[in-house]
């Protein structure tokens, strides 16, 4: 695992990537981190919700690209874990998106990639949709939305 | 001739695929996705003999995969099945769903999702009649559950859910409100036409640079090991979505373009080797 993050990172424009899982265990980084351990938990965690809140608005989806003025995030769901990458915001997201499809279609086949992911399925994602894990902000967006 | 049929919904319409298949007396499976909906329709010595998807079997299902606008259908032949929901020869099946896509089209005008939240009006011109199946529906109407949260609600078809709102917003019972306002992130699962950036002023920042020809002969030969005759007109589809020519693509777009082709292979370990292959030239081309 760690070799195909430095491979995503070797793209321009991306400056690290990690898996998380949905509790926002950090699984896997690329080296050096791109981010403080608890600020990869954090996003992955967020992430996570949206993934949730978004299948439960039966709008499911399986990635995400979220913008900022200075730097852009991809997440592309595993099921268990989240693999999230951190870019520039001129990366260019196709080949991007690309050469992580292929990355995780590598480790949907190999076993012991599956099993080390497994091993951290012990938190369903819907589960983060409950107000112990949200803030207060985010708990009435939430509630707004009719989920 | 149908053996590994394999090929684009855009490229190739519901009742094409089963009129070319029945009329050749096939017997299988053709199964079709669009994204995360999937659907499979059994053929039977000329007719389709059961079809099902999610919760929904039978014609409604016809007339379900025709609604969508894009997708992949894979036909694998000799795959029997026991069960029978559809009886009516394919073209009464076909014409029927045709109507059907027509009436749901008319519907969507009106209600464009199931987030969309149904309203009992204040007042009403003339009496009405309600259908005992529509109160069930109208029983829910307290301004905040949706179209959506109704279905949930009742563990019904959402489509069927879905008419019934409309038949009591003709009746002037019901009006909608705008679902919310859509996030500011977008989420929406990626295609080229919605990655592709706007396109520079004609006087502001670099001239474009144009892909070799190379490129397109290049990505037709990869793209036809996968998609087979049908790759020159899934290229040109890209091309189209856009908003290019092949003389005049911009090298920016490239890697949107063969993303928008790998999209169109639904076997992972093809659409691996394409993706490996084309990002390979990509890099060396650079």
């Amino acid at each position: 695992m760690e070799r195909d993050l430095q491979q995503i990172c070797a793209l321009e424009n991306v400056g690290g990537a990690f898996v998380c899982d949905n509790a926002g265990e950090l699984v896997v980084s690329s080296s050096p981190p791109v981010l403080a351990t608890i600020a990869m938990g954090e996003m992955s965690r967020a992430a996570a919700q949206t993934l949730a809140a978004m299948d439960r608005s039966r709008k499911p989806v399986d990635r995400g690209e979220f913008t900022y003025d200075t730097w852009r995030l991809f997440v592309r769901d595993l099921g268990p874990a989240m693999i999230l990458v951190v870019c520039h915001p001129n990366v260019d997201m196709a080949t991007l998106r690309m050469t992580v499809d292929m990355t995780i279609v590598r480790w949907r086949k190999d076993n012991n990639i599956q099993k080390r992911l497994s091993k951290r399925a012990n938190l369903a994602r819907k589960d983060l949709l409950t107000e112990a894990h949200m803030d207060d902000v985010a708990w009435h967006s939430y509630q707004l939305l009719g989920a | 001739m149908a053996e590994g049929l394999t090929g684009s919904l855009a490229q190739w319409p519901l009742p094409d695929i089963l009129n070319l298949l029945c009329s050749s007396r096939q017997v299988g499976r053709i199964e079709l996705t669009d994204g995360p909906h999937r659907a499979d329709v059994y053929i039977r010595e000329g007719a389709v003999v059961h079809a099902t998807s999610g919760t929904q079997s039978g014609e409604p299902v016809i007339a379900t995969v025709m609604t969508w606008a894009k997708g992949t259908f894979s036909f694998e032949p000799r795959v029997p099945t026991s069960q029978v929901t559809v009886i009516r020869p394919l073209a009464d099946v076909l014409q029927d769903a045709a109507a059907e896509v027509t009436e749901r089209a008319k519907i969507r005008d009106t209600i464009a999702s199931a987030h969309i939240v149904p309203r009992l009006v204040a007042t009403i011109a003339n009496a009405v009649t309600i259908q005992p199946a529509d109160w069930s529906v109208l029983a829910f109407c307290d301004g905040r559950a949706s179209i959506g949260d109704v279905t949930d609600a009742l563990h019904e078809d959402e489509w069927d859910v879905t008419r019934r709102f409309y038949r009591l917003s003709t009746s002037g019972l019901v009006e909608f409100e705008e679902p919310l306002a859509r996030p500011v992130l977008q989420f929406a699962p990626p295609t080229a036409q919605q990655s592709a950036p706007a396109a520079p002023a004609a006087s502001a920042g670099p001239p474009k640079v144009i892909v070799s020809p190379q490129f397109f002969k290049e990505l037709t030969a990869h793209a036809a090991q996968a998609l087979g005759p049908l790759a020159p007109v899934i290229v040109d589809d890209g091309v189209d979505l856009l908003k290019s020519t092949r003389e005049s693509f911009a090298k920016e777009k490239a890697s949107q373009l063969v993303e928008f082709v790998a999209g169109e292979i639904a076997d992972d370990a093809q659409r691996v080797k394409f993706q490996q292959a084309m990002l390979q030239w990509l890099r060396s081309a650079a």
